[in-house]
């Protein structure tokens, strides 16, 4: 009887937090107009939309290609070394947003260290798709990370091994055995990491607020037209940034059932 | 033949080991929990490194760490297959896809037609490996580890987790696979009857050190030691001038050794009284109280019909193992 009770206390529960949670998306959807909508696509909203999509494309891919080995070593070496490697990489993580903008100014910045040598480069680090980028890494960069080596912690080193006994060298037991059974948690990393570039804004406002990204659009529209311009630019950003990630939970419920 | 020499450091002993074990002929070692077996499998395989290690196969070096200069060959190159407990079937990969893992050349063979027949997994080919029992799994695991012609084979525990049947089952089927197709097999088992059952020689190994090697039979009629007699399976311990014995003489009793009756021409005749009566694996242990005050234990069958306090006779075998 107590087990019954608490069950239903646990789904009353889940249902508010589910309903709280999403009741806002509803309000979103309440206040928005289709000419509202194609104007807010016209008057800028085309161009950011643009930005966002290309400047993230970009960064997940670098986030992948550079945090997918980092994250294995972080998984597969006890050493000291990436200890101290992994303790480092918690500081951009917490880091607040518009703290790493103000730092990437710094840095990439035309009197900071790396911007002048980009500026001898004639390679604009500010106000340009590459700052765009470099914002969107930073801030996204360490939940991939961490994910990929959550991930490959939990592919049993036995499988591995066994792989190897077989006969088959490192880099075939990393395709073959390796990543695949890690793509569940590599997959909702590189989610977890597009939602975050798509929606970066503290950085990337401070060292890139021309070209506007989506976000930084939303924020202009904010300032100087108020909540109804804002609004379908809102919902534009919320179609960019669920599908992918949606598809990959989607698609993790499907191979869990298959495994 | 595959020779090594292993020596590895461990917190509270040393791992010393030597083995010559013959091309085609099934080696086992035999000892309890934590004696250190896996150690020397997980060694041979080259998943672990040791202080010193010399393995050489057919007079090749597959690991020497005193050349120089050394010598260690990668694991996936060494062709010693390795199966153990878990089976550790690809979970993403089919039966068919798990098999052929290890097949360098992706070809399905005759031959794999024939393992595949011989360990009954045709209907499974497709299946993934959660549809399959512990049992099965298990046969896929060394199905797959045969079909890549493994130059050694090594075995750590693979039936400990299966059930009586399956494991029955399955030592068949690798007993009738051998005699098709002698593999170099070091086999890790703390089951004497499996160690009877698969292996030409045994070694008994005790806290790193290798207490007695010889075949079987050699090593569970004649235990080299008190420590090798216990860990075969020996439970009484008898001593002092009852028997005659000389000082530092045991006589070690195996309960399924002794014999209920007189027959003087095997052993020393005696009688005890019952004082225990258990039931194990499918048979019931009797423990008898000599007149002495010593006790020996008689595996009987459950058939036999023995009350506490029964007077019995039994012929004890004569063996006699000294404290060293």
């Amino acid at each position: 009887m107590k087990h019954r009770l608490g069950a239903v206390i646990a789904l009353v529960l889940a249902i508010t937090l589910v309903i709280l949670l999403l009741l806002p998306v509803g309000a979103l959807l309440d206040n928005i107009s289709f000419s509202g909508l194609a104007l807010a696509w016209s008057n800028g909203g085309m161009d950011a939309v643009m930005v966002s999509m290309s400047c993230t494309a970009v960064a997940v891919v670098a986030i992948v290609v550079f945090g997918t080995p980092v994250g294995w070593f972080l998984a597969r070496r006890k050493s000291h070394f990436w200890r101290v490697i992994e303790f480092l990489l918690y500081i951009p993580l917490l880091m607040p947003p518009l703290v790493v903008g103000l730092l990437l100014m710094y840095f990439l910045g035309p009197y900071g260290w790396f911007g002048r040598v980009f500026s001898a480069l004639q390679w604009t680090m500010t106000n340009s798709a590459s700052a765009i980028v470099v914002a969107q890494i930073y801030e996204a960069i360490p939940y991939y990370i961490f994910s990929a080596a959550a991930a490959f912690s939990q592919v049993d080193v036995g499988f591995e091994r066994t792989s190897f006994s077989l006969g088959r060298t490192p880099w075939y037991t990393l395709r073959k055995i390796t990543i695949p059974l890690a793509l569940p948690g590599l997959s909702a990393g590189c989610a977890m990491a597009f939602a975050r570039a798509v929606g970066a804004f503290g950085a990337v406002v401070v060292i890139a607020y021309y070209p506007h990204t989506l976000p930084v659009q939303i924020w202009v529209a904010l300032q100087e037209q108020g909540l109804p311009a804002a609004f379908p630019l809102a919902l534009i950003l919320l179609l960019m940034a669920l599908p992918f990630p949606l598809l990959i939970v989607l698609w993790r419920y499907r191979r869990d059932a298959r495994m | 033949m595959l020779e090594c020499d292993i020596l590895m450091h461990r917190k509270n002993w040393n791992l010393s080991f030597q083995c010559a074990v013959p091309s085609g002929s099934v080696f086992c070692l035999y000892g309890s929990s934590g004696a250190g077996k896996s150690s020397v499998l997980n060694v041979l395989a080259g998943f672990e490194k040791a202080a010193r290690t010399r393995i050489v196969l057919s007079h090749e070096v597959v690991e020497d760490t005193s050349a120089v200069p050394k010598v260690r060959m990668p694991v996936w190159q060494r062709g010693f297959a390795y199966v153990e407990q878990t089976p550790r079937l690809f979970p993403h990969m089919t039966i068919r896809e798990n098999i052929l893992y290890g097949v360098l050349d992706g070809k399905w063979s005759s031959e794999l037609d024939d393992l595949i027949t011989a360990f009954q997994l045709q209907t499974y080919l497709s299946a993934k490996p959660r549809q399959l029992s512990g049992g099965f799994k298990q046969r896929v695991a060394l199905v797959r580890a045969l079909a890549m012609n493994p130059r050694v084979l090594l075995l750590d525990e693979p039936f400990s987790a299966l059930d009586w049947r399956a494991r029955e089952e399955l030592q068949e089927l690798i007993v009738r696979v051998y005699q098709k197709r002698p593999i170099t097999t070091l086999f890790v088992t703390h089951s004497i009857s499996e160690a009877q059952r698969l292996a030409q020689r045994i070694g008994i190994i005790d806290q790193g050190k290798l207490l007695q090697e010889g075949t079987v039979s050699e090593v569970l009629f004649a235990p080299a030691s008190l420590r090798v007699a216990q860990l075969v399976g020996y439970t009484h311990f008898l001593q002092g001038d009852y028997f005659g014995l000389p000082q530092g003489a045991f006589l070690v009793i195996h309960p399924d050794q002794v014999l209920v009756g007189k027959y003087p021409e095997r052993g020393l005749v005696t009688t005890g009284r019952v004082s225990q009566q258990r039931l194990r694996e499918g048979q019931q242990r009797i423990e008898l109280t000599l007149d002495n005050g010593d006790r020996v234990g008689v595996t009987m069958s459950i058939f036999e019909e023995l009350a506490i306090g029964k007077l019995v006779t039994v012929t004890l075998p004569n063996r006699v193992v000294y404290n060293v």
